[in-house]
């Protein structure tokens, strides 16, 4: 009797999972059929580019960058120096310390020799008490704030309500932003100002690569196979996904480590919301609900060439608590705007995107948890079609490696960042191994945060950072 | 069910094939290209030299003729990467190079073809080529209904320059395409004195829309022949225009238009009076350090912020106004007199007659810097408080910022 009742449960599992696999695939393989299109209409449109006008143009509009630090003793200095060189005619830095318990004020205390100045400003947004303000004799576009620990959230208001000019850029204080990439960010906003509200460039892996005065002098695949996992996944992320959202004025979410946003946008909607785990996600998310709510015309866009450099977790335990805060923060943004779940009133967003990222992204992990432990119980009570199943798991796999490559071949065919021959083999090769292990082990970190979603534990999930170049050895004393 | 996943695993491994061999197969077809065309240009660039600085001969006499299909791309990219980086005689004769070796009229064939990119790829050429030929196709081409085509077309008539030329831009400039716009006002900018009378002269049949860029190229030409028009277009209907006249006429910067400024502080439009604010700071003279002072209490936020910037950057005048201003009873227009004093390093100066001055000296320095304390504003006083590297100093300051604890 109760084997009966498993074995319809198993076999009515096994019809589910197979019409979720394929729904799950064919959206896959749609999107990345879109971004084909859009990369070669991208490379057609920017064949010519017309960079140089934009940096030379007495119009193209002034961006504030700011700067989240917190704890981020080893790398501020590196990172300034990096923005300092921007190829951008007209930015100011912010750089906001945001209750640091390291020398992250005193780092820059020391190399900008600054001083509290008495700077006046608009209270656009609530924020965290602040401490005070810094500016440099040595470098006049740099302001440092110093404030109590907020979150990067209340760290990102703050520096809203400091900055001056009418776009920002949102980064990571451990990320290095490519010279060129704000004349490319901010070209949708010159294209259509009236609209464009956001603009989101893409994000790749620094590890392994050589970065010298602030700059990525040389490109390379990380030795290691934690990154190299997470270069291709990345690739797979922004090339597959995100350029495909964006092409159908979709995208659900602009990276918090690069982004560059109408400031009057985000105040309209009370800026970055501290009570989810993800910040960049609920942003974006509230901004297409603001916008569509009261009808207004907007653009929300991906391009693909503007990259930021970032540092992706070398360490099991650190990827684990990053994967962990994306996936909570991602339930937590669904539920905070349930509102728009399949109400035509929201358009896309409404209609295919929220329930998207429901169905696949949010619960994916889970179907695949259960899946797992189907295939378990059906192995232990001799109820599982072996042949079917190795069928299913090959096809599984395949896809998964399929759409890994073809991100690959995204790459090759457009950007070529990675030029060596060793790299381009490495990543097709990790693109096949992502599935005998790496993808099963991220689903794990991804349940864990179901249980901490519910219990609403809340939590930044720290990385331990490394100075971008290689630091002095220390004398006894200074260690 | 079992040979329908049977099925998709089959179509899986020859697509996932495919795309792998695609992949190497691209790669390995670029990298011979690329090593053929670097070969090539290390090859003919000396010639291409050698013909660009000399006098006598043609191109065909310093590169092989006929040109095969990838010698003749190599040889096209090598005359427009350097064609940029050249003038006069040289220039001309790069330019002379392209007719000869038969690139315009290629790019011209181009222009007609029916694929956008190509269209887009042609206009580019042609304006590096500097094709004085060309002028007519590509006015024509500037009602392309593709836009991104009417950009390469205005682009390469600006680098070919000439009456035709800039006379198209300007009609253009009535786009509704803000983009097509900016692109346009720049490459007229960017034609310098040349494009100036031409606007001058179109300027009343332009539309309202074109009108506006109009005005900010008018500022970036920075020429005093447009002072008349956009002195007379601070009264114009449009706040839009009178903003940006008064804008453009900082930009020029000619102290004939002081007065008119002054008297668009008064404007019903905060954006006009913002502007004016602006602008004022940009022409020399003390004559608007006054109304400057005044407008520090306008009731909009832009028009106070723009006047503290002005009152800085004019010297001895303005920082005596924005003294005046921390002393006044307008909360907002001292804390930025404040802030604007710090910035101009006038606190330094203060702090230095502090430690080094006479009495009265003294007596002045502490008379402010007791305003900045009763106004809160004390954290770069505070920073002097504890890193100055006068001990008179700090100790002054010190003792300052405790009575006011003590009072508080």
């Amino acid at each position: 009797m109760i084997l009966g009742w498993i074995a319809h449960a198993i076999a009515w599992f096994g019809d589910f999972i197979l019409v979720y696999f394929l729904a799950l695939n064919l959206s896959y393989l749609l999107l990345f059929l879109i971004s084909l299109v859009e990369v070669v209409r991208f490379l057609k449109r920017t064949f010519f580019s017309d960079y140089q006008q934009i940096l030379r143009s007495d119009l193209t509009l002034p961006i504030s960058l700011l700067v989240p630090a917190h704890n981020e003793e080893n790398t501020i200095v590196d990172t300034i120096r990096s923005l300092r060189m921007l190829n951008y005619p007209q930015f100011e830095i912010i750089v906001i310390n945001d209750g640091s318990t390291d020398h992250t004020l005193e780092r820059l205390l020391d190399a900008y020799e600054l001083r509290r100045v008495d700077r006046v400003f608009k209270r656009s947004l609530p924020t965290k008490p602040l401490r005070g303000v810094y500016a440099s004799p040595l470098v006049p576009g740099l302001t440092v704030v110093d404030k109590e620990r907020g979150g990067k959230p209340d760290a990102l208001n703050i520096g809203i309500n400091l900055s001056r000019y009418p776009l920002f850029c949102s980064m990571d204080a451990d990320s290095v932003i490519e010279e060129d990439a704000l004349l490319k960010a901010v070209k949708p906003f010159m294209e259509f100002p009236d609209e464009t509200i956001a603009v989101g460039g893409i994000v790749r892996c620094v590890n392994g690569c050589t970065v010298k005065d602030g700059r990525v002098t040389r490109i390379a695949i990380p030795r290691r196979p934690l990154p190299i996992f997470q270069v291709v996944e990345y690739l797979r992320a922004f090339l597959g996904g995100r350029l495909g959202w964006s092409a159908l004025q979709a995208l659900p979410l602009i990276s918090g480590a690069f982004g560059v946003y109408r400031k009057a946008a985000v105040i309209d909607v009370g800026g970055y919301d501290g009570t989810t785990d993800t910040e960049d996600l609920e942003l974006v998310l509230a901004m297409h609900q603001y916008r569509r709510a009261k009808g207004l015309p907007y653009r929300i866009v991906f391009v693909p060439d503007p990259v930021c450099w970032t540092q992706v977790p070398e360490r099991w335990r650190d990827l684990r608590r990053q994967r962990n805060r994306w996936h909570r923060g991602m339930l937590q943004s669904i539920v905070r705007h349930r509102r728009m779940f399949l109400n035509p009133r929201y358009g896309i967003i409404g209609m295919v995107v929220l329930p998207y990222y429901l169905v696949f992204e949010a619960l994916g992990p889970l179907i695949e948890g259960i899946g797992y432990l189907t295939v378990i119980v059906g192995a232990v009570t001799g109820l599982l079609n072996g042949a079917f199943f190795v069928k299913f798991f090959l096809v599984a796999v395949l896809v998964g490696v399929f759409l890994s490559v073809a991100s690959v071949f995204l790459e090759e065919i457009s950007f070529r960042r990675y030029p060596g021959w060793s790299d381009l083999l490495k990543l097709m090769l990790f693109g096949l191994l992502e599935n005998a292990g790496y993808r099963q082990v991220l689903a794990v970190f991804k349940l864990q945060a179901y249980w901490e979603f519910v219990v609403g534990r809340r939590r930044w999930g720290r990385m331990d950072r490394r100075s971008f170049e290689p630091q002095p050895l220390l004398d006894s004393r200074q260690r | 069910m079992q040979e329908f996943v049977g099925v998709l695993l089959g179509a899986l491994s020859g697509l996932f094939l495919l795309v792998f061999s695609v992949v190497l197969v691209t790669k390995a077809l670029r990298e011979i290209r690329d090593g053929y065309e670097r070969r090539r240009r290390a090859l003919l660039l000396p010639s291409i030299v050698a013909y660009a600085n000399g006098s006598e001969g043609q191109i065909t006499d310093f590169v092989p003729t006929p040109l095969k299909r990838w010698e003749r791309r190599v040889v096209e990219w090598l005359l427009l990467d350097h064609i940029r980086s050249l003038k006069g005689h040289a220039q001309a004769r790069l330019a002379l190079a392209f007719e000869q070796l038969g690139f315009v009229a290629q790019a011209h064939r181009q222009l007609t073809h029916r694929r956008w990119w190509v269209r887009v790829d042609g206009a580019e050429k042609l304006g590096r080529m500097l094709a004085r030929s060309a002028v007519h196709d590509l006015v024509r081409l500037m009602d392309d209904p593709v836009p991104e085509v009417r950009l390469r077309a205005a682009k390469a008539l600006g680098a070919i320059g000439g009456l035709e030329a800039v006379e198209t831009l300007i009609a253009a400039l009535k786009a509704t395409d803000r983009w097509a716009t900016l692109r346009i006002a720049d490459i007229l900018a960017g034609l310098g004195a040349s494009a100036v009378e031409p606007l001058l002269e179109a300027f009343p049949r332009l539309p309202q829309a074109a009108r506006v860029p109009a005005i900010d190229i008018l500022g970036r030409l920075r020429s005093h022949l447009s002072l008349s028009l956009l002195r007379g277009l601070l009264s114009d209907a449009d706040a839009n225009a009178r903003a940006r006249a008064a804008n453009s006429l900082g930009l020029i910067g000619h102290p004939a238009v002081t007065q008119a400024l002054i008297e668009a502080l008064a404007d019903p439009e905060w954006p006009v009076r913002a502007m004016s604010a602006k602008a004022l700071g940009r022409i020399a003279g003390d004559d608007s350090v006054e109304p400057l002072r005044r407008a520090l209490s306008d009731p909009e936020w832009w028009v106070r912020a723009n006047a503290a910037e002005s009152l800085r950057g004019k010297g001895e005048a303005g920082r005596r106004a924005l003294m005046v201003a921390l002393e006044g009873n307008d909360a907002f227009a001292a804390h930025k007199a404040a802030w604007m004093l710090q910035e101009a390093g006038v606190l330094d100066a203060l702090l230095a007659r502090l430690g080094e001055g006479n009495e009265d000296d003294r007596r002045e320095a502490r008379t402010v810097l007791r305003r900045l304390v009763t106004l809160g504003r004390t954290d770069l006083l505070q920073d002097i408080a504890a890193r100055h590297p006068d001990a008179e100093v700090r100790r002054e300051v010190g003792t300052l910022l405790q009575a006011q604890v003590v009072s508080a």
